[in-house]
């Protein structure tokens, strides 16, 4: 299935691009979303190792358990918040 | 003690000139910066008798500013001052933290506090220098914006001159007028702007030459290098190096919490993100002493924008496109004013328009969501006070011209709109924050910001010093944390430290008080340990709520806007949050009996007692 990425700071720029679109196998979690990110962008391992990502999908935070539905759009940011 | 805390007292009615030291007690007890300004604030307005009668705006009210005790030596991002009155917009406690190069050539010219009193027949400015001060004329300099009115300074006294000023904002004695120094630093908070403008005081002036001693210098290098290579490790310090705060609209506005159309909405364009504002960016700035340059030079002409800046005046009043928010922030930095209440008010205004509450009749036209040129205007006429700019310009104030029911659509909280543009009806930490500020509505005196990270409860229990609930969306044990990031935010200010490497801002993995305790050892010789540090912390904020409690202040200001408590957030993961009454009274309760307060907020007669024996060590004015 297909699924669409947008990465916030400071992912992106590990990846290079805000938004990716890229398959992954039927019934997949975000947890296997986020091991085929960081197998396919080594540079996200250390980006994430110290800003852990939260996962945002419809409007919903998700968890690594959640399932993935085809067409999903994953929003994967860093939460900090201060001012 | 190497220290010696100078300090010049200026009564600007008289031309009299007094300089002397802060005694020592008070300096082990309150350290600098917001700490002992705050000192200095009890002392003044008692002793001016009945603190109620003295005006804001009037001559007996005192202005102090204040460097951090370490501001100007090399610990880390040591750059920051405060100014601090009566506030002429809230009507209790002001005080404002800023940053820049001010403080510390202030230090330089051979001062670390300022008072200032009276006020002077005509406009004038302070001069600090080489251990001296002068008043002089700035009839000049009277009606310059924050840039010109520095370059004039500048090149009046030479290379090395750093001022902090007023625009035309604090001139006409807008109350959410700042006190400015560089393109954008403001001591933006409470309308010090303001108070500078009541006194005709255009500028201070330091020029700063001599060095400020330093009690085991080689001690302070290797602290220096080992605190900054810690600091540069540090994920947040690397982001908002790169991005600066700009960095955190995109969180709030994926979550549903970015303040929209006076918190009617709660989420917005993604043309305010950190990427879009730095197109617009072609350097990063600092502070002096500063280890994470977070601060942008834009490419329209001023700096900035950070991220209360894009909110406030973007998200809050509907306006999307990112050039036209940078103009914005640009606009209120030159003409002096906070931009924080300024988007507060207007977004408020917007409202009253929407609602049919004001009428173009008293708006001078329609007012609407996202219209710029609008905006624009009427932030100059909120500068210059000039028509519906003058009511506007008293800030939250401006309610006794509207219908009764507008002030149900205020945004803030002991009449200071809220500083900062998180929607806060969802992390309830956040809540308790600003309604207890000692300011009024503003994180940057207690934002708990680990709420958001989902730290494991070991984790939790080691920062805050006990098992605690890890739910940000309850009710229980907000006091707590709360409380535990007052006491670190005013050592922090104290200090002269910015809060982006301070522990609990954003990372458990910045500058706590170990890190400060062998500075403030190696900077000034002064000895503490992590608990009486702490405790300095706890007398501050015993010292500003026994200021508060004179203007009259009881637990009925200890609250939030009314939309908090009975709207629930429209949309996104945080749709259907609010607070809850009963539970924000027993957050109330818990953070009371965490401050060691009773109940009705106050602080016990014996403390009480005990912080103005301390205070007794001032000489009487």
């Amino acid at each position: 299935m297909r699924i669409h990425v947008r990465l916030a700071e400071p992912f992106w720029r590990a990846v290079g691009q805000r938004d990716l679109d890229l398959e992954i196998e039927n019934n997949a979690a975000v947890s296997d979303l986020l091991a085929l990110l960081q197998d396919r962008f080594p540079a996200l391992v250390n980006e994430m190792a110290q800003a852990q990502p939260h996962f945002f999908i419809a409007e919903q935070e998700a968890n690594p358990e959640t399932s993935l539905q085809d067409g999903a759009r994953v929003h994967i940011v860093w939460p900090v918040a201060g001012g | 003690m190497t220290y010696k805390a100078s300090l010049a007292i200026v009564d600007l009615t008289r031309g009299e000139i007094h300089i002397t030291r802060t005694p020592p007690p008070l300096v082990q007890a309150y350290l600098g910066g917001r700490g002992l300004n705050m000192a200095y604030l009890r002392h003044y307005l008692k002793a001016a008798g009945d603190p109620m009668q003295v005006d804001p705006l009037g001559p007996r009210n005192p202005l102090i500013f204040g460097a951090g005790l370490l501001t100007g030596t090399l610990a880390p991002n040591a750059a920051r001052f405060n100014v601090s009155a009566r506030s002429p917009e809230s009507g209790i406690l002001g005080d404002a933290n800023c940053g820049g190069f001010f403080a510390a050539a202030m230090r330089k010219a051979g001062f670390d506090r300022l008072v200032v009193l009276g006020r002077a027949e005509r406009p004038s400015y302070i001069l600090l220098e080489a251990g001296q001060v002068q008043i002089r004329q700035a009839d000049s300099l009277w009606g310059a914006k924050v840039v010109e009115a520095q370059e004039q300074l500048k090149a009046l006294h030479g290379p090395g001159t750093v001022s902090a000023v007023i625009g035309p904002a604090g001139e006409r004695q807008v109350r959410m007028a700042a006190v400015m120094t560089g393109k954008k630093n403001a001591a933006g908070r409470g309308g010090m702007g303001a108070v500078m403008g009541s006194k005709n005081l255009k500028a201070v002036v330091a020029r700063g030459g001599a060095a400020i001693e330093i009690a085991e210098k080689e001690a302070l290098r290797t602290l220096r290098i080992q605190q900054q290579g810690y600091l540069k490790d540090s994920k947040i310090v690397q982001v908002l190096g790169r991005v600066g705060t700009p960095l955190l609209y995109e969180v709030s506005n994926r979550m549903g919490a970015i303040r929209t159309r006076n918190s009617q909405d709660n989420f917005f364009a993604d043309t305010l993100n950190a990427e879009e504002i730095e197109k617009y960016s072609d350097k990063m700035l600092a502070c002096t002493s500063c280890v994470v340059h977070c601060r942008h030079r834009n490419t329209l002409g001023g700096e900035g924008p950070e991220y209360s800046t894009i909110g406030l005046l973007g998200a809050n009043l509907g306006i999307a496109p990112t050039d036209q928010v940078i103009m914005l922030n640009n606009l209120v930095n030159e003409l002096g004013l906070d931009a924080s209440s300024v988007g507060t008010i207007i977004g408020w205004a917007m409202e009253l328009f929407q609602r049919g509450l004001i009428d173009e009749k008293m708006v001078g036209g329609p007012l609407l969501w996202g219209d710029y040129e609008t905006t624009y205007e009427l932030i100059e006429n909120i500068a210059y006070r000039r028509g519906f700019g003058d009511i506007l310009a008293e800030s939250t104030q401006a309610a006794r011209y509207f219908p009764p029911q507008a002030k149900d659509y205020l945004i803030a909280v002991k009449d200071l709109p809220q500083s900062d543009p998180h929607d806060v009806r969802y992390f309830k930490g956040f809540a308790l924050g600003i309604a207890v500020a000692s300011r009024g509505a503003d994180h940057l005196r207690n934002r708990p910001t680990l709420e958001i990270f989902n730290l494991p409860d070991q984790v939790r229990a080691q920062i805050y010093g006990r098992p605690n609930d890890p739910d940000p969306t309850g009710y229980k044990d907000k006091g707590l944390i709360v409380a535990w990031s007052d006491d670190i935010y005013a050592i922090a200010d104290c200090l002269g430290i910015c809060k982006f490497v301070t522990h609990g801002f954003n990372s458990p993995h910045l500058l706590g008080y170990e890190h400060f305790v062998e500075l403030i050892q190696a900077a000034t010789g002064l000895q503490f340990d992590a608990q009486s540090l702490r405790n300095v912390g706890r007398l501050v904020l015993d010292t500003e709520r026994m200021i508060n409690a004179d203007f009259g202040l009881t637990r009925l200001d200890d609250t939030l806007p009314k939309r908090y408590f009975d709207e629930p957030m429209p949309a996104r993961k945080t749709k259907g949050h609010h607070i809850d009454r009963q539970g924000f009274q027993h957050m109330l309760a818990e953070y009371y009996a965490e401050r060691g307060w009773d109940r009705s907020g106050q602080v016990l007669p014996e403390r009480q007692a005990e912080v103005d024996a301390l205070l007794s060590a001032l000489p009487r004015p």
